[in-house]
């Protein structure tokens, strides 16, 4: 999704003198596009995140909406003061771009890994969590930042993602919505963990189990009022995050259901707090965290009591 | 009593300056009094440096000063008061209930004057260097002020500012420590030693200049533009004008007393 992301980011600030991009040295292979488009205004910070942010801050503070790039934990956790005091307390128009989104860096190890990002963020007041599934989410949830200026993480998978149709969001708190039918059972997913909901669906149609799929392409503000549009009523509920448990998406679900006062069931599937014990790819550390399309299927089985 | 002032001499516009701070102090009963005590000068020389007045103060284009040491509120609110840009009723409430000045520089809509709120170390050079690119950027000719203080300077963050900073040639950004070699809870010496300081800053391309820290005009020469950001290490006291807590460690907690006062009457 990362080429998406650029395309979205050079046309805009081409046209937008007011908005510039910042990149902690990374990006090898994507950004020179907007480098070569940019000139001045394209700002190699250097490998030094915390510094990066505080600058995106006072950036901000001259008139400028600044994107700021790199993979994921290190323009979040590496600077979380930063965002906290200098990008969210002073309500500045930030971009947050996180490249990598839970699991996506796989075998680069730990370091790379991204599972807290969201609930740190979504923990802080104003600033709005975006995790889209694909392109075309992505390019929604942008649409929407740019209408709205203000603290903006941007939660980016490496992987493309299933592509689907996207509605047009009146605004973040709508930002929910069906992508695929079902009447037993709805799956609800966010980023990356959407295409393994539509997976785990595959799954569960072949055992005769009919799912419905929500996507959350926005985890703060909760888009309350999106799911409520868009959950199917009386079915039970299943949610899916490729990060730690008790993220965004799950707190979410959780209040919505309660306040739903409805008894159907709602289980979460999202990773423990532990850290791998063997080194794997994406796609092994999503099966041995127990968070694929395979497990998807066999805790939707298991509410159904099949 | 509260004084505000700008006719007279700097040396008694800094007096006046200490005493307000004096009487904020003891009436909040707030820490950090002898933090800002050592600062007033320099603060003092920014603002009368800079084009920063009552009268452009919401200008976007005007020069920005960043008080990176938040800890030293108190200074900057006694001097911004001094200069005609915090109202007395602000002043006299400091630390109340339901009021506006935070225990660390913090910017609310009361004080417009006040550009970034500070209160965690090693932000306000960040801010700083942000802040001189955008002016740059901008084609803007404002300049950017930075105060540091020298136990903030153990914070790797200060390093990445200055990196860039000196690699860009920021020569719109002018930084001061308020070098008075007395951190948190020991000197500089003791904990984490600075030296060789100006050869540091030195070897990140900034222009270095050491003086006086209490010296007004030393201060307002130091802080004269050159060709590259520009580091001035304002050598100072500790608890300056209260000779009891001078050069104590004791003076970044203890708030003023009624002894403390009758220095300034």
């Amino acid at each position: 999704m990362r080429e998406a992301l650029v395309d979205l980011i050079l046309t805009h600030c081409k046209s937008d003198l007011d908005s510039l991009f910042m990149t902690g040295d990374l990006g090898f292979s994507v950004v020179e596009p907007l480098q070569c488009a940019l000139g001045d205004r394209f700002i190699n910070a250097g490998v030094a995140e915390q510094n990066m942010m505080t600058m995106a801050a006072a950036l901000a503070d001259t008139g400028y909406v600044p994107y700021v790039y790199s993979i994921a934990p290190f323009v979040t956790a590496r600077c979380y003061e930063q965002i906290r005091n200098d990008v969210c307390y002073h309500k500045r128009p930030v971009i947050i771009v996180g490249v990598g989104a839970g699991l996506s860096y796989g075998s680069l190890g730990p370091s790379h890994h991204s599972l807290e990002d969201a609930a740190l963020l979504a923990t802080l007041p104003g600033m709005r969590v975006l995790s889209p599934a694909n392109a075309a989410e992505l390019a929604e949830v942008h649409r929407l930042t740019l209408a709205s200026p203000g603290p903006t993480y941007i939660r980016v998978s490496r992987e493309s993602g299933r592509p689907f149709d996207v509605p047009q969001f009146s605004k973040f708190d709508e930002a929910a919505h069906r992508v695929a039918d079902g009447s037993d059972i709805c799956i609800v997913g966010t980023g990356p963990a959407v295409t393994t909901a539509l997976d785990a669906r595959t799954l569960l149609a072949e055992r005769g189990i009919s799912a419905c799929v929500v996507s959350v392409p926005v985890l703060a503000p909760f888009p309350a009022p999106g799911l409520k549009r868009c959950l199917p009523g009386a079915v039970p509920v299943l949610s899916i995050f490729e990060g730690y448990v008790g993220g965004p998406l799950e707190l979410g679900l959780r209040r919505l259901l309660m306040e739903e006062g409805t008894s159907r069931a709602y289980r979460d599937i999202a990773i423990g707090l532990t850290y791998p014990k063997q080194v794997g790819s994406t796609e092994f550390l999503r099966h041995s965290f127990g968070i694929d399309a395979d497990a998807a299927a066999a805790v939707a089985s298991e509410m159904l009591g099949q | 009593m509260l004084y505000r002032n700008q006719s007279g001499s700097t040396e008694s516009r800094c007096r006046k300056i200490r005493h307000t701070i004096v009487e904020m102090s003891y009436a909040a009963k707030s820490a950090h009094l002898g933090s800002s005590l050592s600062c007033v000068e320099i603060l003092d020389a920014m603002v009368a440096t800079s084009n920063l007045r009552p009268d452009t103060v919401h200008s976007p284009t005007r020069d920005r000063i960043v008080v990176s040491k938040g800890h030293a509120a108190m200074a900057y609110y006694a001097v911004l008061h001094a200069w005609g840009m915090i109202e007395d009723r602000h002043i006299e409430v400091y630390l109340s209930n339901g009021t506006s000045l935070w225990g660390h520089v913090t910017r609310t809509g009361d004080v417009p004057a006040i550009d970034f709120s500070t209160g965690s170390l090693g932000h306000g050079l960040g801010y700083a260097t942000g802040l001189a690119l955008g002016q740059r950027l901008r084609r803007h000719s404002g300049r950017v002020f930075c105060l540091l203080s020298d136990g903030e300077c153990d914070e790797g963050s200060v390093w990445e500012a200055a990196l860039f900073a000196g690699h860009h040639k920021l020569s719109n950004l002018t930084a001061v420590v308020d070098y008075n070699k007395i951190q948190s809870i020991g000197t500089t010496a003791e904990v984490l030693d600075l030296e060789p300081f100006g050869a540091k800053w030195s070897s990140f391309r900034w222009d270095v200049k050491g003086c006086d820290g209490h010296d007004s005009d030393a201060l307002t020469s130091s802080l004269m533009v050159t060709d590259a950001p520009k580091i001035v290490l304002a050598d100072t006291v500790k608890g300056k004008g209260i000779a009891r807590i001078e050069n104590t460690v004791a003076s970044h907690y203890r708030p003023a007393t009624g002894d403390d006062r009758k220095e300034f009457e």
